[in-house]
């Protein structure tokens, strides 16, 4: 990040950009009506990005490295929180009931599960983990997500193939009932 | 349950095992499993992991949230340029890959195309494989009625490419079902024909079904999709996988995993026109599932069409004749249908004229019997023809000797006539390389000696004769026999206008083809009439949008000397064939061969290799690497190269033909062009003289015996022998053998030219102190500058000469005036590094002009920029040199 530093709140205005079309991106096949403010989704990805990375000389790249992580985390907790209503849970960072309209329960077990199996997976492929996190989080396409590793296409592509196919597997079978060993 | 422990060693097991196993059935996964001694759980989760990729998206979340299109399949963004391709919409996905419709972005030719990439995931080398092999069968397909083959490539992420024509129409039978008896029969007999055509060419589709045949709004119908199509080989082995067919379209053979011949054509034309005339498949009527059908496909007896249909009137003309075609072509065994789908048409328009078909079960020995008696003279001269042709051919068309098996089956079978004559005429073709790609002419000419004797026994069946006699004279000329070309078309040109009338399409075809010959044997304005001839004929008869016009308009572009005609003629040309749909991959390859052309006489160099490297793309998907096509287009790409100063790009491909050239049986004037195009290129690099010198010369020598002593390429070609051996000092020599040449050029009237050539005298004449010659050779050669082109090479050297005679003579300010234009158009022209050098030598005389005429500031700072690069290249004039030298230091 030696680039020389730009004014922070040029910043902020691109990466408010940047953010509002990767949610967009997350929620277009959203069921139309009440759901959760893509606003909302930024504003939220935004301060958890602003409260780990100084944003000066930041990268595209480096950003949607970044942004797919807090993506993964907002959706996480969105899907946390929407177990934790089932069960009836306590005070919340998002809206309860635009959570509700956005996440089924069964999509909620399924992200936590894969949540869980991504970490698995880091610990023995950690590029195929970056691959899926891209991919499922910040909805970027199989170029973008290259572009954003520094790979090639087909390295992504073949990651992407072998990485989805395991978690597929695992998450099916954590919701099958495996138990964590 | 608990999950096992996932780690680093784990996951490399179950990497490798995955990769390995996913392109493989599950049999041979079982198998392979139990040889790699993997633990059971492991391969039990790599048959998880397996069961997941071939699922789909089976997670909820990945269907919402990752891409629109889908997981697996990456479709690529509207705009993505593939090649020159930009993509419009996905159109569709198959087994393969997915199809896009898109269009040239080039702006060089505007047309709709699709596009089919390979599957992005296909990692398997089968999938690959078997892409490539679709490119290789369609490549040897152009058919009005085949979606053939454009170009092929590879996109910007690494897949394998096909450019198609684009088709947009309707499924067959639902065009069909709007349209009356005959019709119908009519629009079925161009389907017969496509797939006659293929396998004339040796290629099964094994796949005909409606949805593969689209009928455009014009009611033509196209074949789509060769993707599991095979080709025929020596052992009709083929692996076929199961999975590619559609079982309720499948012959009974395929389905019993037997070989696969063009009698599986023939079953799949006869379930078409079954379906075309009932509405309905044979075998659909009663099956309610897969495997009934595929009982009913290899057991039971097809319906009759008549008792399928149900517009009763329909049912009645169909009762007789036309369910005997359609039972015959549907039969359980290959043998006992028709033997081709030459035959099946055959019966379909003996129909259609109220003939006698030959598909009676019971009588059809006998009516074939009687056929033949009554044609016994025809049929035993034409099996003789093909019996003397497979002897020949059997040697050196191996990839043919399964199909010659097959057309003597059909031969010994006792076909009719006509077909037999059909046939003929084909194996003709096929020892013609233009046609049958690979087809290796070695020892065909004494078979041709013979065949044409034979043909010319022929009497009283003159169309016959017109015809094999074209076929023999196209055969003759692509080997390079220019004489005996141009007298068997003559022929058949004759023949055609006593038996056919001379306005007749196919004759008025043999004219372009004898003017193709006259082209390359007397040069190109031997020609310019007969084509506009031609043209005219075709305007007045078929109309402009017959795809004779466009093409007969190209051909006269190409013979077209006046450069602002050939351009508007080759315009018309590219927006009526573009207009029409109809494209064909050898003639887009031919318009951007032509375009470049125009690119480079407007000394568009980089331009022209751009378009010519496009065109030598297509070609070579096209035909073989050592094919007389591919070898013009990548000479011309070679002299563009040269043109733009990539001397060692240009020398290699250069070489390359040159080496293939040397190899053909009737080199000619192939061999020619090859050596002069390697000569015109070493001149330019330092130190090559001597090789130019002898690459000269061999051209010359060549050239003299290939073409008629006329030609302007004799000339051209003795000029160049002219200028490269005055380049060596040898001043003298090389202006008396430029003489010879200038003597030539004049008695073939091209006034132009030899205007020009003139002018190449100039510097020959200064070097030899004869400067008041030099400055009448300059202006005489003036006198051609009117009709070029306003900044075209040539006008840009007439200036150049006439500039040196001036500055010679004392005339520097003239000088001054002249060097100065052809600095604007060299400037003007692509700064490569051969315009570079001619502007760096204008520059350094322009730089002495200015001096002598007493702007020595000027002048000097002109020499100064330019002589010590031309001193370092060697290779500029020396006459140039010199000046510059003594115009730097003022001596």
């Amino acid at each position: 990040m030696s680039q020389s530093p730009r004014p922070a709140d040029e910043w902020v205005v691109t990466l408010y950009d940047d953010l509002r079309t990767l949610a967009h991106a997350h929620l277009r096949r959203e069921r139309t009506g009440h759901t959760l403010s893509t606003t909302g989704l930024v504003n939220e990805a935004y301060l958890r990005l602003a409260q780990q990375h100084s944003l000066d000389g930041l990268g595209r790249a480096e950003f949607f490295s970044a942004a797919s992580a807090t993506m993964r985390r907002v959706l996480v907790d969105c899907a946390r929180t929407r177990l934790r209503a089932k069960r009836g849970g306590g005070a919340e960072s998002v809206p309860l009931e635009d959570v509700e309209a956005f996440l089924s329960v069964e999509e909620a077990e399924e992200f936590v599960a894969l949540d869980e199996a991504l970490e698995r997976l880091r610990m023995v492929n950690p590029r195929g983990a970056e691959v899926v996190q891209c991919r499922f989080f910040a909805g970027l396409t199989l170029e973008d997500t290259a572009a954003a590793l520094g790979v090639s296409a087909k390295t992504v592509q073949r990651d992407w193939l072998i990485a989805r196919a395991w978690l597929t597997k695992e998450v099916a079978g954590d919701l099958a009932g495996f138990s964590d060993a | 349950m608990t999950r096992p422990d996932l780690n680093q060693t784990r996951w490399e097991l179950l990497e490798r095992l995955y990769w390995e196993s996913l392109e493989r059935s599950p049999q041979e996964r079982a198998e392979y499993f139990a040889a790699s001694g993997a633990a059971p759980d492991v391969v039990d989760e790599v048959n998880a992991m397996l069961s997941a990729s071939e699922a789909g998206s089976a997670m909820r979340v990945e269907r919402r949230f990752v891409s629109d299109e889908g997981p697996l399949l990456e479709g690529l963004a509207p705009g993505t340029l593939v090649g020159p391709y930009r993509l419009t919409e996905l159109v569709g996905r198959g087994g393969m890959g997915e199809v896009y419709r898109a269009r040239r972005a080039d702006g060089e030719l505007d047309l709709e195309v699709a596009v089919k990439l390979l599957r992005a995931d296909a990692r398997s080398d089968t999938l690959a494989r078997r892409f490539i092999a679709e490119r290789a069968l369609l490549a040897r397909l152009s058919h009005p009625n085949i979606a053939s083959i454009l170009d092929a490539g590879t996109s910007p992420d690494g897949r394998p490419y096909l450019v198609l024509r684009y088709v947009d129409g309707e499924p067959v039978t639902q065009y069909a079902a709007r349209l009356d008896l005959t019709a119908r029969l009519r629009l079925f007999l161009k389907v017969a024909d496509a797939v006659q055509f293929a396998h004339t060419n040796l290629i099964i589709h094994r796949d005909l079904k409606p949805s593969n045949i689209l009928v455009t709004n014009t009611g033509e119908p196209i074949l789509l999709d060769f993707g599991i199509a095979k080709l025929m080989d020596d052992t009709g082995e083929t692996v076929e996988s199961e999975r590619l067919l559609t079982p309720s379209h499948a012959a009974p053979e395929q389905l019993r995993g037997e070989p696969v011949t063009t009698a599986t054509d023939v079953y799949g034309l006869g379930a078409l026109l079954f379906e075309i005339l009932a509405g309905t498949h044979p075998f659909a009527t009663r099956t309610r599932s897969r495997s009934e059908m595929e009982r009913d496909i290899l057991d039971a007896p097809a319906p009759l069409t008549s008792a399928v249909a149900t517009d009763g009137a329909m049912r009645a003309r169909l009762r007789g004749d036309l369910d005997g075609i359609v039972q015959m072509a549907l039969r359980k065994e290959p043998a006992r249908r028709y033997s081709t789908a030459g035959q099946l048409a055959g019966d379909v328009q003996r129909y259609l004229a109220g003939l006698p078909v030959l598909a009676r079960p019971d009588r059809w020995s006998y009516r074939a019997g009687r056929f033949v008696k009554r044609n016994r003279v025809a049929v035993t001269a034409a099996i003789t023809l093909v019996l003397a042709m497979g002897v020949v051919l059997s040697r050196e068309v191996v990839q043919s000797r399964r199909l010659l098996a097959e057309r003597d089956r059909a031969v010994a079978e006792r076909e009719a006539g006509e077909d037999v004559l059909a046939f003929v005429t084909d194996l003709f073709e096929q020892s013609d390389p233009r046609v049958v790609p690979g087809a290796d002419t070695l020892r065909v000419g004494p078979f041709l000696t013979r065949a044409e004797a034979r043909v010319a026994e022929l009497k009283d069946q003159s169309e016959r004769q017109m015809r094999l006699y074209r076929s023999l004279g196209n055969v003759r000329f692509s080997r390079g026999d220019y004489a005996v070309a141009e007298s068997l078309l003559t022929l058949s040109v004759e023949l055609g206008q006593k038996a056919l009338g001379a306005e007749h399409l196919e004759v008025l075809r043999t004219r372009q083809n004898l003017a193709d010959v006259r082209v390359d044997r007397h040069g190109p304005n031997a020609a310019t009439a007969e084509r506009d001839s031609v043209l005219r004929v075709l305007l007045r008869t078929v109309g402009r949008d017959h795809p004779d016009v466009s093409n007969a308009y190209a051909r006269l572009s190409a013979v077209t000397t006046d450069a602002d005609r050939a351009r508007a003629l080759l315009d018309t040309s590219i927006a009526l064939q573009a207009r029409s749909g109809r494209v064909d991959s050898v003639e887009i390859a031919s318009m951007l061969d032509a375009r470049a052309r125009e690119h480079g006489t407007r000394a568009q160099p980089v331009q022209a290799a751009a378009l010519e490297e496009a065109a030598l793309r297509i070609v070579a998907t096209r035909f073989p690497a050592q094919h007389a096509t591919v070898l013009t287009v990548k000479g011309n790409l070679a002299t563009w190269l040269n043109a733009a100063g990539q001397w060692e790009r240009a020398l290699s491909l250069a070489r390359e033909v040159l080496d293939a050239a040397t190899h053909l049986t009737t080199p000619g004037h192939a061999l020619a062009l090859a050596y002069e195009r390697v000569a015109l290129i070493v001149v330019n690099m330092p130190g090559r003289l001597a090789l130019a010198d002898s690459m000269s010369r061999a051209a010359l020598r060549t050239m003299r015996g290939a073409v008629a002593p006329e030609h302007p390429l004799i000339s051209s070609s003795m000029r160049n022998v002219a200028i490269i051996v005055a380049h060596q000092g040898r001043n003298a020599d090389g202006l008396a053998l430029l003489d010879s040449a200038i003597a030539r050029a004049r008695v073939s009237g091209d006034t132009s030219f030899w205007r020009y050539m003139t002018g190449q005298r100039v510097p020959m004449l200064i070097a030899l102190g004869r400067n008041d010659e030099a400055v009448r050779s300059a202006s005489f050669a003036r006198e051609a500058r009117a009709g070029l082109a306003q900044g075209s090479d040539r006008m840009a050297l007439i200036d150049w000469h006439s500039g040196m005679a001036a500055m010679a003579s004392g005339g520097a300010d003239e000088a001054t005036r002249l060097f100065s234009q052809v600095i604007e158009v060299d400037s003007r022209a692509e700064r490569m590094t051969l315009s570079w050098w001619r502007l760096m030598m204008a520059r350094c005389a322009l730089g002495a002009a200015l001096t002598q005429s007493g702007r020595v500031i000027e002048g000097r700072a002109q020499v100064e920029a330019s002589c010590p690069a031309l001193e370092l290249w060697g290779r500029a004039d020396s006459t140039v040199v010199a000046w510059g030298r003594r115009a730097g230091t003022g001596r």
